[in-house]
């Protein structure tokens, strides 16, 4: 997937209705229920589930304008779930994963020695979270704001659309974010929680493998 | 950026403890005064977004219990220690959390048209709640029954919470093998919730972060009982480490045998012991007084396993002993004449 470099790629792309984002070309990954067995030893109990992850695409475009990358995101959703009222309910939410080396494998969240940058959104917030992931079980949800880490959602005819945006080079404070430049190859993937479907955690859609990013010059 | 192996703790080193405390409960004392349940609301979760919790109940058995048809709601492991689906509580199963028209009724004006109501956390009239079948028990005239089930998170020997936390933020302490969730670690995600066969962890909506009974550990620190233990009027609890010799709750448990767990064909090994009721006297069809016990073999059964009919055979040989003017010595720990002999060490007095 490319990154057109766009000029006006700044704050106004974060709108899902920015008119310019129609200039920038779709792509759509097919999405898959989580092997969930092979998180057992973290949770037998979750491990029984059979029935998440229901959502099979999401939609992608992502953008950049020399300082600022940009990832819009949507999928079909028929259930708008952004409030918990009850205690067995569950919100909606999306995460794009980036690898810190090329040895990060996405199916298990990175490892010990090879961890993954997560943008994560969930229905009910506000603010995102910038998320460090070393393997199953170990991410670590810090406040997006902090980490320079934007977002904004719309929910419309059965739809999600959400959009990420965050500079390209990482924040001056912390090591732990993925950085991004211009023709440099990194790798990106997807994850979408379905709230209506008692999704969370590791019961989720993903797609699985690092699909191919390159920021355009 | 490297993280170190050992961040990632296994399962068995989360569920390991050197010692393990218990609570014994004597259901043929409990008299369904709830003051347990005050002592520990009061305590921990008396607070806008817990009103739904009681991480201490008392509800009268049989009956739907806390939360409610808990029983129904999966969790556990099955006989071959496989991991059982659960599903989780609502806020109306979990006693709900009224509100009420006091300012209407007392400050309103108009007193005698409005009456006090209560409404549902989800708005309208409530459709259940905390102990809705009070005392309803089951059983025809003239012999009904029914006994006071006091419960709280049994803090497990194999918890089935720590095993189900993707997170890994759920523990037992080293030092006592009380079962606390890390809040800071915790997202909320609810494996455990559905894995605990006794749904006795909660799910806080608005922190979005499990909770449950934290054994008062704070108070066990000092040598202080645990406040539903020790606030119980009816001399009904016991409370110590079931390792220590001279505790009440080792000889009720491991020297006597007459206290057993709730449900232990769930497979997590809990830590509250009930000693099991000995029901009045069946009357017959002529009204008549006879040697049967009101409450069913079975419905003991169905709750205690089958270790009930032996428990009930010991509790009703030594409590004939003592009524015929003999002595026993199982009769004198279960009446349990000073509270100071209920809590072994844990005697301190909350200041």
């Amino acid at each position: 997937m490319k990154a057109p470099y766009i000029k006006k790629a700044d704050n106004s792309f974060l709108d899902p209705h920015a008119a310019l984002w129609n200039k920038v070309g779709t792509k759509r990954f097919p999405l898959v229920q989580t092997p969930i067995m092979m998180v057992q030893h973290l949770s037998p109990f979750m491990a029984e589930s059979t029935d998440h992850g229901k959502v099979n695409e999401i939609e992608c475009r992502v953008a950049h304008n020399g300082s600022k990358l940009s990832v819009y995101l949507s999928w079909a959703d028929k259930t708008q779930n952004d409030e918990i009222r009850d205690l067995d309910q569950f919100i909606d939410g999306v995460a794009v994963m980036f690898p810190f080396t090329d040895s990060a494998n996405p199916i298990t969240m990175g490892d010990t020695d090879n961890p993954v940058n997560i943008w994560m959104w969930r229905a009910d917030q506000q603010d995102p979270y910038d998320v460090l992931a070393h393997g199953y079980g170990t991410s670590k949800r810090r406040p997006g704001k902090e980490f320079g880490l934007s977002v904004s959602s719309v929910y419309e005819n059965g739809r999600w659309y959400v959009v990420f945006q965050r500079a390209l080079r990482k924040g001056l404070m912390t090591p732990e974010q993925v950085g991004f430049a211009p023709n440099k190859l990194s790798g990106v993937s997807f994850a979408v929680w379905d709230g209506g479907n008692n999704d969370r955690s590791a019961q989720k859609s993903f797609s699985g493998m690092w699909e191919p990013l390159e920021l355009e010059a | 950026m490297k993280m170190p192996k050992n961040m990632i703790p296994t399962k068995q080193q989360l569920m390991a403890s050197d010692r393990q405390v218990a609570t014994v409960i004597d259901l043929n004392k409990c008299m369904g005064c709830q003051a347990c349940v005050v002592a520990c609301k009061n305590l921990w979760t008396e607070r806008d977004d817990a009103h739904h919790m009681r991480w201490m109940s008392v509800a009268t058995a049989p009956g739907p219990l806390y939360p409610r048809d808990f029983e129904q709601k999966g969790g556990g492991y099955d006989a071959k220690g496989k991991a059982q689906a659960g599903i989780l509580p609502t806020i109306v199963d979990s006693g709900d959390a009224f509100t009420f028209n006091h300012q209407e009724v007392l400050y309103g004006g108009n007193s005698q048209d409005k009456k006090l109501e209560p409404t549902s956390a989800l708005g309208g009239a409530p459709k259940w709640g905390y102990n809705w079948e009070e005392d309803q028990g089951h059983g025809d005239w003239p012999n009904p029954y029914y006994f006071y089930m006091p419960r709280k998170c049994n803090h497990c020997t194999h918890p089935a919470c720590v095993d189900a936390c993707s997170r890994n933020a759920i523990y037992k302490r080293k030092e006592d093998g009380v079962v606390l969730i890390d809040q800071e670690q915790c997202e909320g995600h609810r494996h455990c919730v559905e894995a605990c066969p006794y749904k006795m962890v909660f799910f806080n909506p608005v922190k979005q972060k499990s909770e449950k009974c934290i054994e008062c550990f704070p108070r066990l620190d000092k040598k202080i009982a645990s406040a539903c233990n020790r606030q119980c009027p009816g001399r009904t609890r016991a409370f110590g480490y079931l390792d220590d010799e001279n505790s009440l709750v080792h000889k009720l448990v491991e020297k006597y045998k007459v206290a057993i767990p709730l449900h232990p064909e769930y497979g997590t090994t809990p830590n509250v012991y009930y000693v099991p009721p000995m029901s009045p006297q069946a009357f017959d069809s002529a009204n008549e007084l006879t040697d049967e016990m009101r409450i069913p073999d079975s419905v003991l059964e169905g709750y205690f396993g089958k270790d009930v009919h032996r428990v009930l055979a010991i509790l009703v040989a030594e409590k004939s002993k003592k009524k015929n003017g003999g002595t026993s010595q199982l009769m004198d720990l279960l009446i349990s004449r000073k509270w100071q002999d209920r809590y072994a060490e844990f005697i301190n007095h909350p200041v």
